[in-house]
């Protein structure tokens, strides 16, 4: 009988460890190298900070008061393939100091790369997103403030704010021109063109690789296509298409390597 | 050897319960809510997750008539959306929060589970993402959509419905899906026209039934349209209102030139109740609207090519009349199940 007092509690165990989920199987630790992405927001050679007024390119004023967009599908090239290592981020200047970077982090496996490239937007599957299926602090979340409520789908770049109509004018920038731009559709889903920006680079193991670029309003502005004033000053992308067209062919070209 | 029966039997018992772990989580209490379709209409596609059960179609409900929806607490989706209307409103464009005005007329609400798309221009494609529309529109509720949540998940009745039904806390999902509920189950399809069409000829009295004759005639063209079981083919026309738009309709959604001018077709269930009528309540009466086609519209050059003079004679325009009046269903207007 001592005996029995013994096995049952074993049975019991042995029940109970066999009809529970599964042991956890063996977990391999990440690898801890990882990459950081700075992406410095400047008007020509200055750091843009939102509410503060600049000199563009032809030497009008300008003052950006909103600017967010999207990074997806940001991949790493190897000699032998390509690497996601993140779908998607929102990034904004909200808040951003002078000379602060826009941030994206990700953990990659230590080795050698050959570039980078990266989405400016939405693919169709994640622009066809439910934002209120994510949660608060998702990219993709309704509280970002992202999403067209009139024709489904978010915008992938905001750029919103004030400038003047006549060059080398005196400052304050005139609060009556206002302009914003604001481009979505999955026709406006462009691939960064990054050119010499895109720079081969080595991780070692549990090292933290800093990849920096400059983003420049005055290429989103003046690019290939001059869309400065002269084509309205704002686009839903619906309205005026051409101008975000136009816009979107600027912006995913005005990244370039950072010379901190 | 009792005590060591007993210790056995609570051990085998442990371990049977111990069997069921991994469902620890509570079921919530809630059940299904039955739609009772009417005769002859499809079944209603339903969103998988938001599936109808009676406590989210009953927070959708209190959320339709909650005023804190928007900003300053004064406007509610049922301020614009009166039940005695089909969940239409009776002036050309409703009045939004500090009595702003938006661009078009409000829509009726009823089997709106069978639209592919929403709003004139179809610019939003399921009725849980139609939810974020109003509640940001400037002209409407002007509310910025996170203080929204963050208001209404004050409410401990929410919370409790939204554990309940959602098995989660109120949040965006359960408001969207909650509202998407309520309004799957405005469902309308008792009107004299019904009971006619299934079987009760005395539904539809003579001039009413030469209406429908009229109304499915080639020479009409009406149901070209305006037919199936919801009286619209959810297609995107041109009607000849005006020669120049104010509002240039779908093209603002999709960019496409020759969606300009053009605006969802609209179901005409109910429509002698949704006056005022158009995309922009500029047509006051029902017997305008048919003066309207009867005239054959304005040279617009957008125009659908079945808008022509019809050369209606007045017993004609009166028969059409007849029957349109036919297709109000009371007893949805009436349903206690949808009232405040």
């Amino acid at each position: 009988m001592r005996y029995l007092r013994l096995l049952v509690p074993m049975l019991v165990w042995v029940i109970m460890a066999s009809s529970c989920e599964k042991d956890p199987e063996l977990i391999i630790e990440p690898d801890p190298s990882s990459i950081t992405f700075n992406i410095y927001p400047k008007v020509g050679n200055q750091p843009m900070v939102l509410n503060q007024e600049y000199l563009d390119e032809d030497s009008y004023r300008i003052m950006p008061t909103l600017f967010r967009f999207y990074v997806s599908h940001l991949t790493l090239l190897t000699d032998s393939g390509e690497l996601e290592i993140k779908d998607v981020a929102l990034l904004s200047l909200e808040g951003l100091a002078s000379g602060e970077p826009l941030t994206i982090e990700a953990a990659i496996p230590a080795g050698n790369y050959t570039g980078v490239r990266f989405w400016i937007g939405l693919d169709s599957a994640q622009n066809a997103s439910d934002p209120a299926t994510y949660a608060q602090d998702h990219p993709l979340s309704a509280f970002q403030g992202t999403f067209w409520t009139w024709n489904s789908g978010y915008r992938f770049v905001m750029l919103e704010g004030y400038y003047d109509t006549l060059a080398n004018t005196p400052g304050p920038v005139a609060t009556t021109s206002f302009f914003n731009y604001h481009t979505g559709l999955n026709t406006l889903y462009r691939e960064a063109v990054l050119g010499a920006a895109s720079v081969p680079f080595s991780v070692g193991e549990g090292d933290s690789y800093t990849y920096n670029l400059d983003l420049d309003l005055n290429r989103a502005l003046y690019g290939s296509r001059d869309i400065s004033r002269n084509m309205g000053a704002i686009t839903h992308s619906t309205s005026n298409y051409q101008l975000a067209e136009d816009f979107t062919e600027n912006f995913i070209r005005a990244f370039s390597l950072s010379n901190p | 050897m009792g005590k060591t029966k007993v210790f056995i039997g609570i051990c085998l018992i442990t371990a049977l319960l111990a069997t069921g772990c991994g469902k620890d989580e509570l079921e919530p209490l809630d059940a299904p809510y039955e739609l009772n379709l009417p005769v002859g209409f499809p079944p209603m596609p339903v969103p998988v997750g938001n599936e109808l059960t009676v406590k989210r179609v009953e927070l959708g409900k209190m959320l339709f008539f909650d005023k804190g929806m928007s900003r300053d607490s004064t406007v509610s989706c049922g301020s614009c959306h009166l039940q005695t209307n089909a969940f239409s409103d009776v002036i050309a464009i409703s009045s939004g929060i500090e009595g702003r005005k938006g661009m078009r007329n409000s829509p009726p609400l009823f089997n709106l589970g069978y639209h592919p798309y929403y709003f004139f221009d179809g610019g939003v494609p399921t009725l849980e993402l139609q939810v974020l529309a109003p509640v940001q529109d400037v002209n409407e509720m002007d509310h910025d959509f996170p203080l929204a949540v963050e208001r209404l998940a004050q409410n401990p009745r929410y919370q409790e419905m939204a554990r309940i039904a959602y098995n989660r806390e109120f949040d965006a999902f359960v408001l969207t899906r909650a509202l998407g509920a309520f309004e799957r189950t405005l469902v309308s399809g008792n009107s004299a026209y019904d009971q006619y069409n299934n079987g009760q000829s005395s539904a539809l009295n003579e001039s009413a039934k030469r209406g429908l004759a009229l109304f499915q005639s080639e020479r009409l063209s009406c149901s070209g349209c305006h037919g199936g079981f919801n009286f619209t083919d959810y297609s995107f026309k041109n009607n000849g209102l005006a020669e120049v738009y104010a509002d240039s309709g779908r093209i603002r959604v999709t960019a496409v030139e020759a969606d300009r001018d053009k605006f969802k077709v609209p179901s005409l269930r109910n429509v002698a109740l949704t006056a005022p009528y158009m995309h922009d309540g500029s047509i006051a009466s029902l017997a305008q609207v048919v003066e309207h086609y009867n005239s054959g519209g304005a040279n617009n050059p957008q125009k659908d090519e079945r808008i022509k003079p019809l050369n209606l004679t007045a017993q004609e325009k009166s028969d059409l009349l007849e029957f349109l009046n036919a297709l109000s269903d009371y007893e949805f207007t009436t349903n206690a199940a949808f009232a405040e």
